[in-house]
């Protein structure tokens, strides 16, 4: 009797919903240690670019400042979009596609705006090497983007299982967590690094 | 009259002493690097303060952050199990 209760209390034990999924754990802990890197370097570009006598550095070029606005409304809709998926998810799974594939076009589109932007900012001749905000623009934006790239494949994984019928929330929680990092995060640096 | 025995320094006295005049000396290059000498106009000392703030910050608000978060879905959780042991009806005693 004493085994057989044993086995029920250990069934119900393993049946039992976890606090926190794992995957979600893992990456709040990821993502809180990526925020403090981005907290060392905007530090670090904060007390550089009040140290310089001229900032920014006259023989550079200005950073396109109205572009990138426009560029983080796009990384803004997304997280709410994003949101919208979440909502739609819980009320039945097929809901949350359109959502779910708006906010990655949305994100693709800012990757992809950003890619544009450097290229014209490298024409210009602002470089990893001609500046110390060259060196800062290119390490702290470079960073974030390949975060957003990185995001966006959870992203597109979470969606084609969700197409399969596989997506499970705890799966979609981990991925928004990643996504909402970069969304968060993406204003402090350009309220940082642009203005 | 017989002469004392003199023994050559050891080679371990003289690192040491090597390796405390090395240690005293460190501080000052250290006091000499670039930002310690940047740190003296008043945005300086701003940025300063700030990043030291910032980076002091975080770690409390992230790792609070999720303890907080821990702490609220155990207690949904918990507040979810109540829920459904209280909807299930006692089974006949046979």
């Amino acid at each position: 009797v004493a085994t057989r209760s044993a086995r029920l209390h250990l069934a119900a034990e393993s049946q039992r919903t976890p606090i926190v999924p794992n995957g979600v754990m893992g990456m709040l802990l990821f993502v809180a240690s990526e925020a403090m890197l981005f907290a060392g370097l905007i530090s670090a570009f904060t007390i550089i670019s009040s140290s310089a006598l001229v900032w920014p550095p006259p023989d550079q070029p200005r950073l396109p400042i109205e572009n990138t606005a426009l560029n983080t409304a796009a990384l803004l809709a997304s997280g709410v979009c994003l949101a919208w998926a979440q909502y739609r998810f819980g009320r039945g799974r097929a809901g949350a596609r359109r959502p779910l594939l708006a906010a990655m076009l949305l994100g693709a589109f800012f990757v992809v705006f950003q890619g544009v932007e450097w290229v014209a900012l490298i024409r210009q001749g602002l470089t990893l090497t001609s500046s110390t905000l060259g060196s800062f623009f290119y390490l702290i934006v470079g960073l974030h983007a390949l975060h957003a790239v990185a995001a966006l494949g959870v992203l597109a994984y979470a969606w084609v299982r969700l197409q399969r019928g596989w997506l499970a929330q705890s799966q979609l929680a981990t991925a928004q967590v990643f996504w909402y990092f970069v969304v968060v995060l993406w204003p402090v640096l350009y309220g940082v690094v642009y203005l | 009259m017989r002469a004392m025995p003199v023994k050559a320094a050891p080679l371990g006295a003289l690192a040491t002493s090597l390796s405390i005049s090395l240690a005293l000396a460190l501080p000052r290059a250290a006091s000499a690097c670039y930002v310690c000498m940047s740190g003296r106009d008043d945005d300086s000392q701003r940025a300063f303060v700030a990043g030291s703030i910032l980076l002091s910050v975080l770690p409390f608000f992230t790792f609070g952050g999720i303890g907080w978060y821990v702490r609220r879905r155990s207690r949904q959780i918990a507040a979810s199990e109540g829920r459904g042991a209280a909807a299930v009806p006692h089974a006949p005693k046979s």
